[in-house]
């Protein structure tokens, strides 16, 4: 019974495979990058082994470096798109660069979520639901519960998981959401009083191979969706 | 939990005796003995004792401090609880009406449950604290072995009507009334019966 008591205020999805460099993947870093120069306003190369193709408007970027393909993207999340350009990238480095070996593939989405409820009322609320023996904390150091945060890792359906969640008040959130394309200043005119902050990364990095590289990129956005959507609906129910 | 009783005897109490914004308290019809102190303008009448506290065992007191509450959670997290309250209690009925005897305590004891845990959301609100103490005063003390299926019927739909802030407090408390003249009546047969129960017969 899941009731709409959050809202996606900002939001940012991290799509990354890493993998073992070879001299080859170190040379042809831009010669990868182009394979998507066109899709982006323009790009950025701080380094020889380091290229980004930006958007400022669209709020999202893809970085390719000696060993990882990165996708960023801030705002509304495009996980088609993510995986499009992921997989292009990926193509080229396996097959031009000679990269056999799969070190990890990760996919994180860092989220502040609007709601009605105040920030007592959230800290109440995850208090409750998130911290099992209540009563004996209580007893030992809560008789006010004033903040609280929620910090697990795991292990998940055979998947690595990192999980935050906790309350926000509006002077924290730049903190814990630090935008890669909007100052400091302009982001505290749109954000709201208090807010919930959820940020969950879930990766591998066992079992990897080139051939199934981009099936378990799949497989973990995938997972990350559930957890998160998991968490929401136990937080309302 | 003694302080939770206390509390909760005193609430069914204040259901008889106290009239926030409901509708006028027919003193007759409640068989108390002393004179109302005041009029029905919202304040308190004080009765030496009602039927409900004589088989309590526990006269009518003053309203206890801890009923004058200062808002500690916003009206959109109390209505989330109140949702989530008025579901879980609906959903527990719907289960108990189907199930094979009136001793499918597991559902008695989720409601009971649902409503300590939403407890301090509601109280907070008097309209809710009048529409908790009801479902409590009929969940306590195994008045609840005495509702009929068309009782039941009665209380889901307070409940929706609740939630849509429609409830009906007179009809609730005539229901109150009357399912407490049932268990105190002769007639023991008034127990519940689920359909089943009776086909087997």
């Amino acid at each position: 019974m899941a009731q709409d008591n959050f809202s996606v205020n900002k939001q940012r999805i991290i799509g990354q495979i890493h993998y073992r460099p070879t001299l080859t993947s170190f040379e042809a870093v831009s010669k990868t990058a182009k394979e998507l120069e066109e899709k982006f306003q323009d790009w950025i190369a701080p380094k020889p082994d380091s290229v980004t193709l930006y958007s400022a408007n669209d709020k999202k970027y893809v970085e390719v470096t000696a060993d990882t393909i990165t996708y960023v993207k801030e705002g509304t999340q495009d996980l088609s798109e993510l995986k499009e350009f992921i997989e292009k990238l990926y193509k080229k480095v396996t097959e031009e660069s000679g990269v056999v070996e799969i070190r990890r593939i990760g996919f994180r989405k860092t989220q502040i979520l609007d709601t009605s409820f105040s920030f007592n009322d959230l800290v109440d609320l995850l208090y409750k639901k998130l911290y099992s023996n209540s009563t004996e904390i209580n007893r030992i150091s809560g008789e006010e519960i004033r903040d609280m945060q929620f910090v697990l890792d795991s292990v998940k359906n055979t998947f690595l998981n990192h999980v935050q969640i906790g309350p926000l008040k509006k002077t924290e959130i730049p903190n814990y959401f630090s935008t890669k394309f909007v100052s400091r200043d302009d982001m505290t005119e749109v954000l709201p009083d208090q807010a919930l902050f959820v940020d969950i990364d879930v990766s591998l990095k066992d079992a990897l191979t080139t051939e199934n590289a981009l099936e378990k990129l799949a497989a973990i956005i995938e997972e990350n969706e559930r957890i998160g959507s998991d968490y929401l609906e136990y937080l309302q129910s | 939990m003694i302080i939770w009783n206390i509390y909760k005897v005193n609430m069914a109490s204040q259901l008889i005796t106290k009239q926030q914004d409901v509708t006028t308290l027919d003193v007759s019809k409640l068989g108390i003995k002393g004179e109302p102190e005041y009029t029905n303008s919202g304040i308190v009448q004080k009765p030496e004792e009602t039927l409900l506290t004589q088989s309590i065992g526990v006269k009518t007191q003053e309203v206890p401090e801890d009923l004058v509450i200062s808002p500690t959670f916003s009206g959109s997290y109390i209505a989330h609880h109140t949702s989530i309250l008025v579901e879980n209690v609906i959903s527990q009925l719907a289960e108990w009406q189907e199930s094979k005897t009136e001793d499918s305590l597991i559902f008695i004891s989720n409601i009971k449950s649902v409503l300590e845990e939403n407890y301090n959301y509601l109280r907070e609100r008097s309209e809710n604290r009048i529409f908790l103490a009801y479902l409590e005063t009929i969940f306590s003390d195994q008045n609840w072995e005495y509702l009929k299926s068309d009782q039941i019927g009665f209380i889901k739909n307070q409940l929706k009507r609740f939630k849509e802030g429609e409830v009906n407090y007179t009809e609730l408390r005539e229901f109150s009334k009357q399912l407490y003249t049932q268990k105190l009546g002769i007639d023991k047969s008034s127990k519940y019966e689920s359909k089943e129960a009776k086909e087997e017969k």
